[in-house]
């Protein structure tokens, strides 16, 4: 809403903003109270709700033909994709600059620190480095290591790099119902991103699917996907530090805490109608999916702060 | 929110928009999902998402190299064409429509692309300040270049009315 000076006679834009209704109440009273005593400004405001009417009309009056299935299927699989890869992103794009960030200020003290102070920096260098996905970022700079040797020794790899992804494996050992040991790390095979868990595939009993969360977070979303699978499956994304899953028969129980930051990709099988989430023993949220439409993917997301929807 | 939710509520309006805007279906159609598909990617900071989506994908039809290319050939074909719209199936409406589609589409072609934009976001109800944020200019001008191009517009509607007659 725009306030208007008003001089002696309203111009053009003053009155397609009365036509629009853009002005405040003040002003269209002002307006209004002037149109009604001055003969050339209606005539200018008539033309102008003439000529809005007839675009208004000849646009209306040429069909639009809407994008078929196909076509919207297509948009919504783009989105999908998108999402996943947002999903895969080891950071997000503000954490990553911000860490860049913190990355070049360290390499800056490090030029004027003195020798006991580098060893500590070249280990925060190299965590952040790692984070970052550039692991020899310490070792290209030739930053000294902590036992004072001329390169930084490589950090402690992420403590979930062991989990194979694809392979039906618990994230931690809290997963029960495991029918198998865990198949022996194949290093060909490409790690998990940083902060991401494994994939956890199970098969829930019946058509309603629980996902219970012991806690709020401090930030993270649940995505929920929908799909023409035969078995679910859960992960923790980006943000995962030490959270854990629990399969129970009908239900998935996710162990987490206040002060957890990590994302979670839900994928929901064909057979379940109905997915309740619950989150610090509160009801969150109960979808509904029908079953004529449970054969396309469908993509839900909760919020799982506090105060989110 | 629910990207698959809004796109379920907004995907029709940005499409039809899009569609006005350009006059090409195939265009319309990789701007409207490259919104979505970047909404997904860079959630937006401000509550009305609307707005952002028809601003997004304004600026993809105008920024994107493959759209640009599109564009220009669609200019240059302009008259022969009738890419707002399907053919309705009575065939007596046919040529009617046709007719139409041409007329409407010229006239929209002869409006520069600023213009377009804001008579086309106005038309599907978008405030001043959206319109503003969209294109690139004050809330305090659109209103001066929507009086412009609803004059422009109109006076090329009834002169190629008074022309196929």
């Amino acid at each position: 809403v725009i306030r208007l000076r008003l001089g002696s006679h309203p111009g053009e834009a003053d009155l397609v903003r009365l036509l629009d209704r853009q002005v405040d109440v003040r002003t269209r009273r002002r307006l209004q109270g002037h149109l009604g005593s001055c003969a050339p400004c209606a005539r200018t405001l008539e033309a102008l709700e003439r000529q809005s009417r007839e675009v208004k009309e000849a646009l209306g009056r040429v069909p639009v033909q809407l994008p078929d299935h196909a076509r919207r299927a297509l948009a919504l699989s783009a989105m999908e994709r998108a999402s996943r890869r947002r999903l895969r992103s080891p950071l997000p794009r503000g954490s990553w600059m911000l860490k860049a960030a913190a990355v070049a200020a360290l390499l800056l003290v490090v030029t004027v620190s003195a020798r006991p102070s580098r060893a500590w920096i070249a280990r925060e260098v190299g965590r952040v480095a790692v984070e970052l996905g550039v692991p020899t970022v310490a070792e290209w700079l030739g930053i000294p290591g902590p036992d004072g040797g001329e390169r930084a020794a490589p950090p402690p790899p992420p403590a979930l790099e062991v989990a194979v992804p694809g392979v039906r494996r618990p994230v931690n050992e809290e997963v029960a119902g495991a029918e198998r040991p865990a198949p022996p790390v194949r290093r060909h095979t490409p790690p998990p991103p940083p902060r991401a868990s494994g994939l956890v595939s199970f098969r829930p009993v019946g058509e309603e699917l629980v996902l219970e969360f012991d806690s709020f977070q401090r930030r993270g979303t649940l995505s929920l996907w929908m799909m023409d699978v035969p078995t679910a499956s859960v992960r923790a994304s980006d943000g995962y530090r030490e959270e854990s899953f629990r399969i129970l028969r009908s239900a998935l129980r996710v162990h987490n805490a206040e002060h957890s930051v990590a994302d979670y990709e839900v994928v929901v099988p064909r057979g379940i109608h109905n997915v309740r989430i619950r989150v610090a023993g509160r009801p969150k949220a109960s979808i509904g999916i029908e079953p004529s439409t449970s054969s396309q993917p469908w993509l839900w997301t909760v919020d799982l702060q506090r105060r989110g929807s | 929110v629910n990207p698959t939710q809004l796109f379920i509520e907004h995907y029709d309006a940005l499409y039809r928009y899009l569609l006005r805007l350009t006059g090409d279906p195939d265009v319309a159609a990789d701007a409207a999902q490259e919104a979505f598909v970047r909404l997904v990617e860079r959630p937006p900071q401000e509550r009305n998402v609307r707005a952002w989506l028809f601003a997004v994908a304004t600026n993809v039809v105008r920024d994107g190299a493959r759209a640009r290319a599109r564009w220009l050939a669609i200019l240059r074909a302009s008259p022969e064409r009738a890419p707002l719209g399907d053919l309705p199936i009575r065939p007596d409406l046919a040529v009617e429509s046709e007719e139409l589609c041409r007329i409407v589409r010229g006239a929209l072609d002869a409006l520069s692309w600023k213009e377009r934009t804001i008579l086309l976001m106005r038309e599907e109800g978008f405030a001043h300040h959206e319109i503003a944020e969209a294109v690139g200019t004050t809330t305090a001008s659109v209103g001066t270049m929507i009086a412009r191009a609803l004059r422009k517009l109109s006076a090329q509607l009834h002169s190629r009315a008074e022309g196929v007659r």
